[in-house]
């Protein structure tokens, strides 16, 4: 029994003793080589977000944002009315100018769709 | 022992962990010096072959290294996590060497190894490792957690994914089969006959 528990002391002094070994310089570098490799993958993933917005959004970006596109939205939108929507004709005008009349009616400058309604 | 790689600073190695995590590189350097020496010395042990433990040792720190900007501190030791990738990895790597190259395995220990009496420490160390290898896969992992690494018990249960009964019935088993394997060396290693 004694003979055991010397035994068992020496054992446990021979684990305790056991120390962990100093690695080698070449493992340690590979280890931060690893390291510098994941923080450089993050970077690119990273970037790779930022890009993610397109040439729309690019384009966007150059014509001043989204409150230039507003600008651009009304200006369109005018100029499609403008278009369409001619006073109702250059008769009245024409008298206006040349007094031939009796003068305009405020129905004389108001859109005119007369036009956009004749079949052929 | 001087542990040249230990750098003893105030900050934890969960909190190092998730610096690294948010790219301070400084930190994973830090964490390399505390956490490298033990990796290797415990996958050293299990696998009773140094260059396939600098092997383990790297591919552990890698995936450590993956998973910081996951980490979240408070929920995990980062050295119980670690030694339970290096413990599954030797698995593996044990269990392709049974199929793979059976010459491979490390030998029992046998009193033919030295019959030189009085051996130096480096000697005994040596011997210890050898009895080691001879010990079952789950045995060796348990000693080595509890007696050269010194983890607790329910520490070594998480590790290992057992429970905590399960681990102290291992590393008794364990130990009884490691005096023996070195009971027949005492006088080979310097130790009295008393």
């Amino acid at each position: 029994m004694t003979k055991r528990n010397g035994s068992d002391a020496e054992l446990d002094r021979l684990l305790a003793e056991t120390g962990d070994p100093v690695p080698a310089e070449a493992l340690m570098q590979r280890v931060m080589a690893d390291a510098d490799a994941v923080l450089a993958e993050r970077r690119v993933a990273a970037g790779r977000v930022t890009d993610s917005r397109g040439w729309m959004s690019d384009l966007l970006q150059a014509v001043g944002g989204w409150p230039a596109v507003t600008g651009l939205a009304t200006a369109a939108v005018g100029g499609i009315w403008i278009g369409f929507a001619q006073p109702g004709s250059l008769a009245n005008v024409a008298e206006g100018v040349l007094a031939t009349g009796s003068g305009y009616d405020l129905g004389d400058f108001m859109p005119d769709y007369d036009s956009l309604l004749v079949e052929g | 022992m001087t542990l040249p790689f230990d750098a003893r600073t105030e900050f934890s190695d969960e909190a190092l962990l998730v610096a690294f995590g948010i790219g301070d590189r400084a930190a994973a350097m830090e964490l390399a010096q505390r956490l490298v020496p033990r990796v290797l010395g415990y996958a050293t042990r299990l696998l009773g072959d140094r260059a396939e433990a600098e092997d383990v040792a790297q591919e552990a720190m890698l995936r450590l290294w993956r998973i910081s900007d996951e980490w979240r501190q408070g929920e995990a030791k980062v050295t119980t996590w670690l030694y339970r990738v290096v413990t599954n990895l030797c698995t593996d790597r044990l269990r392709k060497r049974r199929w793979v190259d059976i010459d491979a395995i490390p030998e029992p220990p046998d009193d033919a190894v030295s019959a030189q009496a009085g051996l130096e420490e480096q000697d005994r160390q040596a011997a210890l490792a050898e009895a080691l290898q001879g010990l079952p896969e789950r045995q060796r992992q348990a000693v080595v957690l509890r007696h050269i690494e010194g983890l607790a018990n329910p520490e070594i249960a998480a590790v290992m994914d057992i429970g905590v009964e399960a681990v102290e019935s291992l590393t008794a088993r364990g130990k009884r089969a490691l005096a023996a394997a070195l009971a027949g060396r005492r006088e080979e290693l310097g130790y009295d006959e008393a």
